[in-house]
């Protein structure tokens, strides 16, 4: 088995190897996923804005209604940022351990997103060096526009909602 | 590939929502055996109830506040950085609560119960026994979802 490990897993940034998403485990402070051996592993690493999937109105709307007007919910990334790169890893054996870092800035940025450290496998690890950063994402940008628009006309009409009713009820 | 991309953001978010309710429920259910249980108590006791209350209420918002955007306004005022660390620690244990919670609802549940049985000749006691174990089973209820949330579908 091959360890993947990273010291700051960001939750937001899902792995995925063979189309699904690395599930990774906390051991001894790090965060630790395995994948099985193979000479040749293609990790891709992808972080798109909430607003970015196809059904963003339906998924906001729902997750706005039942976080009572967005109260209980957490709030969205105020970033629009994408990322989506692929790294190969090309071990020698079956028992190589490889440590890597994500560095997600606040807005769109050339630095480096994902980093492995481990000297010793340099040779073996393969980045896409055009998409190995994060993006500006205008349509999400466009869409967490109207998001805000919509939130904030909601909860003006519920202001008003309330003080119509509590009028109305005292007189 | 996308489409799981989502649907893990999706329960993620739905996990975040249930963890908050069942804290605020959590809270309004000490609330009611507090209410219900301080006339039976001393002097003493009954100030250390009332403040024991207010330090879960403001811990309770203080959690339900936690997130992103407060800990990186936090990051961006340098001399908190070590609380910005802290608050990130708490948030990731954030997770955790609800089963720490589940453990409390079945403690809360046996108090009202017993406390019910004990002043069952008091009516004006009636209704603040059936609020708590009301909230309570909801709390259990989200808690349960959260449960499932994480551990079979959540990343």
């Amino acid at each position: 088995m091959i360890k993947i490990c990273t010291s700051n897993l960001n939750d937001e940034v899902l792995v995925y190897y063979k189309d699904a998403p690395l599930k990774f485990k906390k051991e001894n402070g790090d965060f630790v996923a395995e994948v099985d051996y193979s000479t040749e592993i293609e990790l891709t690493f992808v972080y798109m804005h909430e607003f970015r999937s196809k059904l963003w109105f339906l998924y906001m709307l729902f997750f706005y209604i039942i976080s009572v007007f967005g109260l209980f919910a957490k709030l969205y990334e105020k970033s629009c940022i994408q990322l989506n790169t692929k790294v190969v890893l090309k071990p020698n054996s079956s028992n190589e351990v490889y440590n890597f870092r994500i560095h997600k800035p606040k807005n769109a940025s050339s630095e480096i997103a994902v980093l492995f450290s481990n000297d010793d496998h340099s040779k073996n690890i393969f980045y896409d060096g055009d998409t190995n950063f994060f993006v500006e994402d205008p349509v999400a940008k466009k869409r967490k526009k109207l998001y805000n628009l919509f939130a904030a006309l909601s909860w003006i009409a519920i202001i008003i909602s309330v003080v119509v009713i509590v009028i109305v009820t005292l007189i | 590939m996308y489409r799981n991309y989502f649907r893990v953001k999706g329960l993620n978010r739905l996990s975040s929502i249930l963890t908050r309710f069942t804290i605020l429920l959590m809270v309004a259910t000490l609330a009611c055996v507090a209410i219900d249980i301080l006339p039976l108590l001393g002097a003493m006791i009954q100030v250390f109830v009332v403040l024991g209350y207010l330090v879960i209420t403001f811990c309770t918002f203080f959690l339900i506040l936690l997130n992103e955007n407060f800990r990186e306004k936090f990051k961006e005022l340098g001399k908190f950085s070590n609380w910005s660390e802290y608050a990130n620690d708490l948030a990731i244990k954030m997770k955790n609560i609800p089963f720490i919670l589940f453990s409390i609802c079945i403690v809360l549940c046996i108090v009202c119960i017993i406390n019910y049985i004990i002043n069952k000749n008091y009516d004006r006691k009636t209704h603040l026994i059936v609020v708590p174990c009301v909230m309570t089973s909801l709390a259990t209820v989200f808690t349960i979802i959260h449960m499932i949330l994480i551990n079979v579908f959540s990343y």
